[in-house]
């Protein structure tokens, strides 16, 4: 018995994550009721020095756990989306939480145990320790959306959240399960070639794959699994559905890249034309139910079902450029939808309940506050994907990776969709800029310090990305060539 | 010995259960227990493969399955009775305010 050779270094960013979680869980209880913010702040401490952590390891691509962890560029890109999006979301809850009477210093490690968890998830091409991160991040997310424990309407996100991803993680479990028992093994790798270059696929492949894909599938709200999304994500408070959006789809999006783009897609017969047939649909169906939303936060949440279907593009391609492209795609949704909802965060705490999460409360708010209209106008623009916005360049190397291949059907499909999309975007801002308020426009809270900070960071990544995109496609692209 | 077939017919069998038992079920109890029938189901058919294989992956991935479904039971029942605090009630067809 010998203590196995690991590699701290490598693990350093996610044991940073995970130890201030576990102190500030501790420290909670010490600081009284007055003193909660503190947690806050050494939250957000701590993930700036995990944070610089990352940027340390870039271009190591090493392993560690006998193979179980990977430390490649793609770990890397994607532990910095997950940092990030905690980052915002923090500073976003400060004065949110308070605003709403709800500041509870547990909030905070939550976050950082989610963030935590896709860390672990987007590190390793092993199905346990996926299956691990997996659940690490929805059992504290499945928290956060109940957080505020009186609402009913949190509560009740919080049960069918909890219900349907428990209900998912059965599914992924039995068909970890299958594919263990055809191959012997759990690490994406090893089952490709346990599998490859046999003239007939064992069936017990086929169905362990297709549970896995159930279980993936409700993972990133893909239709038909698409139900529990808009209830979770109206009903979560505003800052965790912004976190929900950004922070679990692209890790569960970065698990499928690795279990389905690198591994099975090759294997597994017909999983392509399946893909094909769930992208359309979802797409579709996210855009189509988007257009009669009255509110804000369900309207935003039909948005990112069919962003996620824009995503699995990349998963019919299959190519290692779609793959980097749909990374470039998962960063700037992410920052996009953070900025969207830190405003949103704004104005919704403006009322002790949810009153001011419907459409209708955004009438005229860019006369009485030019630059935050102008922000969630960016943010809209950069959801529909307009140039100069990091949307438009997401989309526009994600379908010209597919082009590329000829799948020109889909991206027709895909196009189409983009246009029917820009309708429900641009309501909200024709609403804050084109319409009169019948009698006085809601009043919305001044600015904090840190929601400033953050609102300035994410106007600038997301026109950072849409001018200049080279550098971070580079990135990407490098980090899916680590993970083949 | 028992082959292989046989353990994963009856993991079949308890994993259609709780499936059918989720979507059928009323009381968000008996869905929860349903579900954990389901990751039961998942738990023998690992066993089973694990045993065929002679390999002891299976093994440990049915205690991360255990370890993973005791945490979902502390966080999903703590859920539940917060809800039952709000409404007074555990049936999932209450659980109506959001709609389409």
């Amino acid at each position: 018995m010998s203590f196995p050779n690991v590699d701290f270094a490598l693990l350093s960013p996610s044991l940073i994550v995970c130890i201030t979680a576990l102190l500030t869980m501790l420290l909670v209880p010490f600081l009284g009721e007055k003193r909660q913010v503190v947690v806050a702040h050494l939250s957000w401490i701590g993930l700036s020095i995990a944070l610089f952590a990352v940027s340390q390891q870039i271009g190591k691509n090493a392993t560690t756990f006998g193979g179980m962890f990977l430390g490649d560029d793609f770990s890397q890109f994607f532990s910095g989306i997950f940092i990030v999006a905690a980052m915002l979301t923090i500073f976003t809850s400060i004065d949110y939480l308070r605003r709403k009477e709800n500041e509870h210093g547990e909030y905070y490690p939550l976050i950082l145990f989610a963030t935590y968890g896709m860390m672990v998830m987007a590190s390793s091409s092993n199905l346990l320790v996926i299956f691990l991160g997996l659940e690490i991040m929805s059992v504290s997310l499945y928290v956060l959306a109940g957080f505020a424990r009186t609402e009913l309407k949190s509560t009740e996100a919080a049960i069918k959240y909890f219900l349907l991803g428990a209900f998912a993680t059965g599914f992924t479990v039995f068909g970890i399960a299958f594919v263990y028992g055809v191959t012997g093994t759990f690490d994406v790798a090893g089952i490709i070639n346990a599998a490859f270059g046999q003239s007939n696929v064992d069936t017990f492949l086929i169905i362990g794959s297709a549970l896995l894909l159930i279980g993936f599938g409700f993972k990133v709200a893909a239709v038909p699994f698409h139900m529990w999304a808009p209830d979770a994500y109206e009903g979560a408070p505003s800052p965790i559905t912004g976190f929900m959006s950004a922070g679990p789809k692209a890790a569960a999006f970065a698990a499928m890249l690795r279990i389905f783009s690198v591994g099975f897609g090759s294997t597994v017969p017909h999983l392509q034309t399946l893909f094909w047939i769930v992208a359309v649909a979802t797409m579709t169906v996210g855009n189509i139910i988007a257009l009669r939303q009255n509110n804000i936060k369900r309207m935003l949440a039909f948005s990112s079902i069919a962003h996620a279907g824009y995503i699995l593009i990349a998963l019919v391609v299959g190519t290692g450029e779609a793959s980097s492209a749909a990374a470039l795609y998962l960063l700037a949704y992410a920052l996009t939808n953070l900025g969207a909802f830190m405003v949103i965060a704004l104005v919704d705490s403006g009322a002790k309940h949810d009153e001011f999460t419907s459409i209708d409360t955004y009438t005229g708010l860019a006369r009485k506050r030019p630059f935050l209209g102008l922000a969630l106008t960016l943010f809209m623009l950069s959801l529909a994907g307009f140039p100069p916005t990091a949307g438009f360049m997401g989309k526009f190397v994600l379908f010209k990776a597919a082009v590329s291949q000829g799948f020109y059907v889909l991206i027709v499909i895909a196009v189409l969709n983009s246009l029917v999309s820009v309708f429900y975007y641009l309501r909200v801002v024709v609403k804050m800029f084109m319409t009169e308020p019948d009698g006085q426009p809601v009043e919305v809270p001044a600015v904090p310090v840190f929601l400033m900070v953050a609102l300035a960071f994410a106007v600038a990544a997301v026109l950072l990305i849409g001018v200049y995109p080279q550098g971070w496609f580079n990135f990407a692209g490098l980090s899916i060539l680590g993970a083949n | 010995m028992v082959p292989l077939e046989y353990y994963l017919v009856v993991a079949g069998i308890i994993f259609t259960i709780g499936m059918i038992g989720v979507i059928v079920a009323r009381n968000i109890i008996i869905i929860f227990m349903s579900i954990e029938l389901m990751l039961n189901a998942a738990n023998l058919a690992m066993i089973a493969f694990s045993r065929n294989l002679g390999s002891m992956g299976g093994h440990v991935m049915v205690f991360m399955i255990m370890t993973v479904a005791a945490a979902e039971a502390a966080v999903g029942l703590s859920i539940i009775i917060a809800l039952f605090r709000n409404r007074d009630s555990a049936n999932i067809d209450e659980v109506n305010l959001m709609k389409w």
